[in-house]
């Protein structure tokens, strides 16, 4: 299905959603529709240029995306503008099975929202190679504090932790507690989840990777409800009745993560102000829970440009304990200058970088390195927590 | 301490008005913020490449413009340019308040090894300007206390510091080592590379840093100069496969080059080999005495 205007997607999600056309008649799902809607939470750099038709500038950018060869070859596909601004289609076949669409509603000019109803796997693909390094597409990090406010927007039902420290593993890191993963299910998880983070030979391993939260919009009509599995790299998949749960999730997901990512760039982003003369912005400590050790062999695994943190650095160590990097964002652009000490890093935004580096550092650095790594601000809050 | 201490100053002092961890709190408790002059400045030292900093504070009603004298004596014209301005002149000319104006004083940073000269001149400029020595364990008010006795006991009888860790608010200016500017600019160039760009104007690279809009005409025209000498270090040897510098640009290798090879994300491994055997090769003096 093509998508016209909002509306439109709106009514035909609904539908699939509910099992009904948007008339009220039972629906016989296309093919290659037949899986809960999914939803995916992404960054585009360097779009909406003011004075710039915004529409042009994203259906040139998705044009350019889906024409990148590799993608282009598993997955070809078409980009259809709707008649009202900031909607498209995309439309494509993964590896020659049924077609498949993807709706992206790019109202905010920075974070889209990619809506599909094509199998989890055909659109992790596709959208992963639409995020991959190099392109203006990138992925978001939730890191746990986020994912735990997003849970309390309704009942959690589930969830799913994953750890795995292994490679800052002193000697090799072939421990096996060096990493965890688990999944619960049912409605005890966050009880579950509290008692494991208190447990102090458990809480640097409690990284919450996914939250399941049932939601229903009108607490009178127990009928209607969706239940949303909401990862950390910003998808969120979503079954039940309710499609208007499912957008307000989206929608308080949406605008959770920009408020973040907005405060961080206005509050901390360093740049300097001529006329004031001024330095403006502030510096961000990420405290880990537990010393780092051995900073150069931090910064050797953290900086080396390659999964997860694709950050690239030349760490240069000024003293025993002591090592400064500016570290390239392989995957959104710009650079973070990252001092690390046994204690504590001191992360400096510099001006054109994403907060989004930082926010995907320390959701990075919670999964492999610690789970209590938090993110403070001069006067050590934290500043996820504001 | 680095070879550049006037930049290490700046930026502890920057780190102290902001809270930065590993530093004590006391002069932001105190009300302090910096702030740069880079033009307007009543009584100005013709041609001067610094601009002046100064820490103002509200809550104390004072500020406190900041010498550095890496070398064994002070220029008196430069002290003299404070006392023989009014606080209405200093108002008119700059971004300060008139609490921030209320009273001001000047400290002159210098090293522990230059206290006997640094005191002479300080005393032949007649100006009452406070004393502060630094050496390896920290810094120390030597002579000519400040008037507000909180602010004197922030450095009294010794502020610890350990320099290596002084957070880089300003990671250089044009007075730093090529092995510093470079450790900052090489990653800008090889960004800018990485997303396709394949020819890069010097002076964007220059305006993209921290400090290029607090400097002054004469300071941003030598830190163009040191960018460019640091790129063309770098060109010139270990990332000659990767980049060239032609007149103010920095152009990207193409397989049609000599030996030239597109930067791209698969070599990064390579280019970091490569960036760490450059900042090696300029930088051996000043990351010893770093150490020291």
């Amino acid at each position: 299905m093509i998508a016209r205007s909002r509306h439109h997607l709106h009514d035909y999600l609904q539908g699939r959603m509910t099992g009904t056309s948007a008339g009220g008649t039972a629906e016989q799902p296309p093919p290659g529709d037949t899986e809960p809607i999914k939803t995916y939470l992404v960054e585009v750099r360097g779009n909406g240029v003011a004075g710039r038709d915004p529409d042009f500038s994203v259906v040139k950018t998705l044009r350019a995306l889906v024409s990148e060869p590799y993608l282009k070859a598993g997955f070809p596909a078409r980009v259809h503008p709707a008649r009202e601004r900031g909607l498209v289609t995309i439309e494509g076949r993964y590896r020659g099975g049924t077609p498949v669409s993807m709706y992206a509603d790019c109202r905010d000019p920075r974070h889209w929202l990619i809506h599909t109803l094509a199998p989890g796997r055909t659109a992790d693909w596709a959208i992963g190679r639409m995020a991959a390094v190099g392109t203006r597409l990138s992925r978001v990090s939730m890191p746990g504090q986020l994912l735990e406010k997003l849970a309390g927007l309704g009942l959690l039902e589930g969830l799913i932790l994953s750890h795995d420290r292994r490679q800052f593993d002193e000697g090799g890191g072939y421990g096996a507690e060096g990493f965890m993963s688990m999944q619960l299910w049912g409605g005890q998880s966050g009880r579950i989840l509290s008692m494991m983070s208190r447990e102090r030979s458990l809480s640097d391993s409690v990284s919450l990777s996914r939250v399941h939260v049932r939601y229903w919009p009108d607490e009178d009509d127990r009928a209607a409800s969706c239940l949303a599995e909401i990862d950390r790299d910003g998808r969120m998949v979503t079954r039940g009745t309710s499609y208007e749960g499912h957008l307000h999730l989206v929608k308080v997901f949406r605008r959770l993560y920009t408020r973040q990512i907005e405060n961080l760039e206005s509050h901390f982003r360093v740049r300097a102000d001529g006329d004031a003369g001024k330095l403006v912005g502030r510096c961000l400590t990420i405290r880990p829970a537990r010393p780092i050790g051995n900073s150069a062999r931090f910064c050797d695994i953290a900086f080396s440009g390659t999964p997860p943190f694709r950050l690239w650095g030349v760490p240069a160590q000024t003293s025993g304990s002591f090592t400064r990097v500016r570290a390239l964002d392989l995957d959104v652009g710009g650079a973070l200058d990252c001092e690390v000490t046994p204690e504590f890093l001191r992360v400096f935004l510099l001006s054109g970088t994403s907060a989004n580096s930082v926010v995907r550092f320390l959701t990075n650095l919670q999964h492999y390195f610690h789970s209590g790594v938090r993110l403070l601000d001069q006067d050590g809050q934290d500043v996820l927590e504001l | 301490m680095s070879s550049n201490f006037r930049l290490q100053i700046t930026n502890l002092l920057i780190g102290m008005c902001r809270g930065t961890p590993g530093l004590t709190a006391e002069l932001r408790e105190l009300g302090y913020r910096e702030q740069w002059i880079t033009s307007g400045f009543p009584r100005d030292v013709a041609g001067r490449s610094h601009p002046v900093m100064v820490l103002a504070s509200r809550e104390t009603r004072h500020s406190l413009f900041v010498e550095v004298a890496p070398g064994p004596r002070i220029d008196s014209d430069r002290l003299l340019q404070y006392t023989g301005t009014t606080a209405v002149e200093l108002r008119r000319g700059t971004n300060l308040s008139r609490e921030q104006t209320e009273t001001y004083g000047i400290a002159v940073f210098g090293l522990t090894e230059h206290r006997d000269t640094l005191r002479e001149s300080i005393e032949e400029s007649g100006v009452r300007a406070a004393l502060l020595l630094c050496d390896a364990e920290g810094i120390r008010l030597d002579v000519n206390p400040f008037m507000q006795a909180a602010l004197a006991n922030i450095f009294r009888p010794l502020l610890p510091i350990s320099w290596a860790g002084v957070p880089r608010w300003i990671p250089f200016d044009h007075e730093s080592g090529p092995a510093d500017i470079a450790a900052a600019v090489v990653p800008d160039v090889v960004a800018r590379l990485l997303a396709g760009e394949t020819r890069i104007d010097i002076a964007e690279v220059c305006r993209e840093q921290v400090l290029w809009k607090l400097t002054t005409e004469a300071g941003k025209k030598r830190l163009r100069a040191s960018v460019r000498g640091a790129l063309a270090e770098a060109a010139g040897r270990e990332m000659r496969k990767y980049f060239s510098v032609r007149g103010r640009f920095v152009e990207a290798a193409t397989t049609s080059s000599d030996d030239g090879v597109p930067l791209e994300h698969r070599i990064l491994r390579i280019v970091s080999r490569r960036q760490v055997q450059l900042l090696t090769r300029l930088g051996g003096d000043d990351r010893n005495a770093e150490d020291r």
